[in-house]
């Protein structure tokens, strides 16, 4: 049905669905690496209605792959599925990426792949991260003003750091760097699954 | 006086101990300053098993039988065989019990081997905090693991006070534990917040606690001497818990590696819908049941503290049932505190869809709202006072407030009739994209409840439930007095209509993460897309506007006289006649459910977002 398509290139898509454009399936055209689609926030998917996501353009190693990481991440936040390929290697581990939409032909990371299961809840003063990638595994819970500020600045690509707290984060896999820039790999939780109990 | 406060198995490994926590901040109201130490047996039992077992015995072991052996005194036999120094103490009917009801044993009978080893270990851990008075709370499985600990205590320290408390003290079990074992010292009977205080200032000034409410205590001969009901707890006096002592037993012990810690609060006592209509099956809330809350603000501060000290994020809380007046004044400020809370919580079942987001929007994101049955004339013999489609509505609602429900069909009550189950049966599977119950079970008798104070009611040649007889060595008149559960000859339906509600709901269960039915508004009118477990894709379409009005308006439950009316006032003429063809051509699709005349719809707006549980 054509009110359930809606088909957009990375570089108009911020300013589409801000202006109220949205449907069921968003087919995005474009360069998939363009900080404007890293710009789109999960929220505004969802309220835009749109409940899965066709990446038309194949996804590989790029200096920009951190944008499309952080897409990524924002839709999988929602519980948005996102339909996308890859051209061969990304450059990086990809088992860091098993909390998100699994690429296309790839049964290891769509077997692992589930909702929850990396991310991170906010409380006064701590955040929360429960990271299941490598198997089960009680949250831990960070406190330290460093470590809270690495998770809410690398909320879309930043700079590296030299910091312990960064080395610390990027050790345990919460944080991806390309040696120049970094992001935080868990997201938000932004919607409680039925039964909520499971993650 | 050094006061060491008690908590044995089968309190959860993850959540601290309420009853220990209100305790302790309430201590700081008597006349003397005592010291107060805190010994968590339940962890440390669970500990004890890991070494003894080599991790064999872990914490899914340990929750089988605090989940599901708390309906057959599992963890009470395990401690019973201690509690009368004979390791072989009724084994054979313990095993008779579980081989009558197919149910399995988990790890109980390696279990019991350890629990002599870990009374004596317990005692003496506690007798090193060198109290002179020792308090043990008890709730569910936790008397005889208490009573044994107890036992060996006065055998080793004859001179150190020995008080039970708790909801299995509340009323005649209080005074029944009191009479049945001598080495129990005190028992507070009731709320503890007053008595515990009154009896900790009497022992500390020298004066015997004789008198005192809510105290069962010894006369001069050891005779059980119980003093006048305590006065109900007013809600300002119920403190905040003190979890300290708690979260520093658990982050220092073995669990804090493999379970995710949960706060439990208590915002409210009592049941404002029991105090005008007592669910008759319901004995919750013992001898009290006038609804108290703490004002908004005061939970809003108290919830603030403990995510704060304690960083946790996930509540669980004891109330009975939501305070309506939190919707508005504490559920907006949790709200704009912008934390990711997960907050579990009690509700009556007639709650609306905008104070389901309300709830949902604050982190109340797990909800028990009681539903119990899906049939009207079911709900009233048991005065729940909602009708069936209200249920179904409260839960095609709360899939699209991604909230979790948790309920349970109950059946067994006196003057009901197979007509009663046969149409809810028909309708399941139609129901399977909506969250199942997590089963069905022939309703229990429990003390308190109605069907226990009326015998008349039906449940006249009731004795206690024959779980007791592996956990005491009592007569049964004793037993009597000390049992909260109790079983009767079954009443209503019989076992045929029984087994046909258990397999439709093994069925619902089964088929619920695979099942979903939306509809959506297209140009063509209104589409609902089947995708039900059991039944081909495809999509029904409501073209005529008519119709596609009427499901809307059956989002809510309606009569079809209502359902016409509402029609006609928004212009469309459509015959009571013709909607009870086209409701019946619904119901013939699994569109909506129809109990006792009333009508509603079964397709949700959107597709929940569901994860298996376990991965």
């Amino acid at each position: 049905m054509p009110g359930d398509r809606l088909e957009v290139s990375t570089s108009e898509l911020s300013r589409r669905l801000a202006g109220g454009a949205g449907a069921p399936v968003l087919i995005v055209t474009g360069t998939p690496y363009e900080p404007g689609l890293d710009a789109v926030a999960g929220d505004l998917l969802w309220q835009a209605g749109v409940r899965e996501v066709r990446i038309r353009e194949t996804v590989g190693a790029d200096d920009g792959l951190l944008h499309f990481l952080r897409f990524l991440r924002e839709a999988a936040s929602h519980g948005i599925d996102v339909v996308w390929e890859s051209a061969g290697d990304l450059g990086c581990d990809t088992r860091l990426l098993y909390h998100l939409p699994p690429r296309a032909g790839d049964p290891s990371w769509r077997s692992a792949y589930r909702y929850g299961l990396c991310h991170y809840r906010v409380g006064p003063g701590f955040v929360t991260v429960t990271d299941q990638r490598r198997g089960p595994a009680v949250p831990i819970t960070l406190r330290g003003t460093q470590e809270i500020r690495l998770v809410r600045n690398l909320d879309r690509p930043g700079p590296s750091e030299e910091s312990s707290a960064f080395i610390g984060l990027v050790r345990s896999g919460l944080i991806i760097s390309n040696g120049r820039d970094a992001l935080c790999l868990p997201y938000r939780l932004r919607r409680w699954p039925i039964p909520c109990t499971a993650i | 006086m050094r006061v060491c406060l008690v908590s044995m198995p089968w309190h959860l490994l993850e959540t601290p101990c309420l009853p220990i926590g209100l305790l302790r901040a309430r201590v700081g109201a008597c006349r003397d300053p005592h010291t107060v130490v805190d010994y968590y047996g339940n962890l440390r039992w669970a500990e004890y098993l890991l070494d003894v077992s080599g991790g064999q015995i872990a914490e899914a072991e340990y929750s089988y039988v605090a989940d599901r052996g708390v309906w057959h005194a599992m963890g009470e036999w395990i401690f019973a065989g201690a509690l009368y120094d004979d390791p072989a103490w009724r084994v054979d009917t313990y095993r008779a019990y579980l081989e009558a009801r197919n149910l399995e044993p988990g790890a109980s009978l390696r279990m019991r081997e350890h629990a002599a080893g870990f009374v004596e270990l317990a005692a003496r851990e506690i007798l090193r905090e060198r109290p002179d008075l020792v308090g043990f709370t008890t709730t569910f499985q936790q008397n005889v693991s208490s009573l044994a600990v107890a036992r060996r205590i006065k055998q080793l320290r004859p001179d150190v006070q020995v008080v039970f408390g708790g909801g299995n003290c509340d009323g005649p079990m209080g005074a029944a534990l009191h009479r049945n074992f001598p080495f129990v010292d005190h028992v507070v009977s009731g709320e503890g917040e007053l008595a515990f205080v009154a009896l900790l200032d009497a022992l500390s000034e020298g004066r015997a606690p004789a008198g005192v409410p809510g105290v069962v205590t010894r006369g001069p001969d050891g005779e059980s001497v119980a003093g006048p009901p305590a006065a109900m707890v007013p809600i300002d006096m119920v403190p905040r818990p003190d979890f300290t002592a708690w979260w520093s037993a658990y982050g220092a012990g073995r669990f804090a590696e493999r379970l995710s810690p949960v706060l439990l609060y208590e915002a409210s006592r009592g049941c404002w819908w029991g105090e005008k209509h007592h669910c008759t099956f319901c004995g919750l809330n013992g001898t009290t049941m006038k609804f108290r809350a703490k004002p908004a603000t005061r939970v809003w501060d108290d919830i603030t503290h403990l995510v704060e000290t304690h960083g946790v994020l996930d509540i669980v809380t004891v109330d009975n049932i939501l305070d309506l007046a939190y919707l508005a004044e504490l559920m907006p400020r949790i709200r704009e505190s912008g934390w990711d809370l997960r907050v579990r919580y009690e509700v009556k079942a007639n709650l609306k869809p905008d104070q389901l987001a309300v709830l949902r929007d604050a982190g109340v994101t797990h909800i028990q709202p009681g539903i119990e049955s899906l049939n009207s004339r079911a709900l009233r013999l048991m005065d729940k006072g909602v009708h069936g489609t209200q249920n179904v509505f409260l839960l095609r609602a709360s899939e699209e407030h991604q909230l979790t429900v948790d309920w349970n069909y109950l059946y067994g009550f006196p003057d009901e009739r197979a007509g009663d189950y046969r149409p809810v049966i028909e309708q399941i599977p139609a129901m399977v994209h909506l969250q199942p119950p997590s089963g069905s079970v022939r309703v229990l008798i429990e003390r308190f409840s109605p069907h226990f104070r009326s015998p008349e009611r039906g449940f006249a040649e009731r004795r206690p439930s024959r779980m007791y007889q592996h956990a005491y060595d009592l007569p049964e008149s004793e037993l009597e007095d000390l049992a909260y559960q109790f079983e009767a000859p079954p009443q209503g339906i019989g076992e045929d209509v029984a087994s046909d509600l258990r397999a439709a709901i093994a069925a619902w269960r089964h088929d619920h993460a695979a099942s979903t039915l939306t509809w959506r508004e297209t140009e063509d009118g209104l589409v609902i897309d089947e995708g039900r477990a059991g039944r081909p894709r495809c999509e029904y379409v409501l073209s005529d506007p008519a119709q596609a009005r009427s499901y809307r308006l059956l989002e809510r439950p309606r009569t079809i006289a209502a359902l016409a009316r509402e029609l006609a006032a928004e212009g469309f003429a459509t015959s009571e006649e013709t909607l009870r063809k086209w409701v019946g051509e619904l119901r013939g699709a699994g569109l909506v459910f129809e109990d006792d005349g009333r009508v509603v719809a079964l397709a949700t707006d959107r597709r929940p977002l569901r994860v298996a549980e376990g991965g």
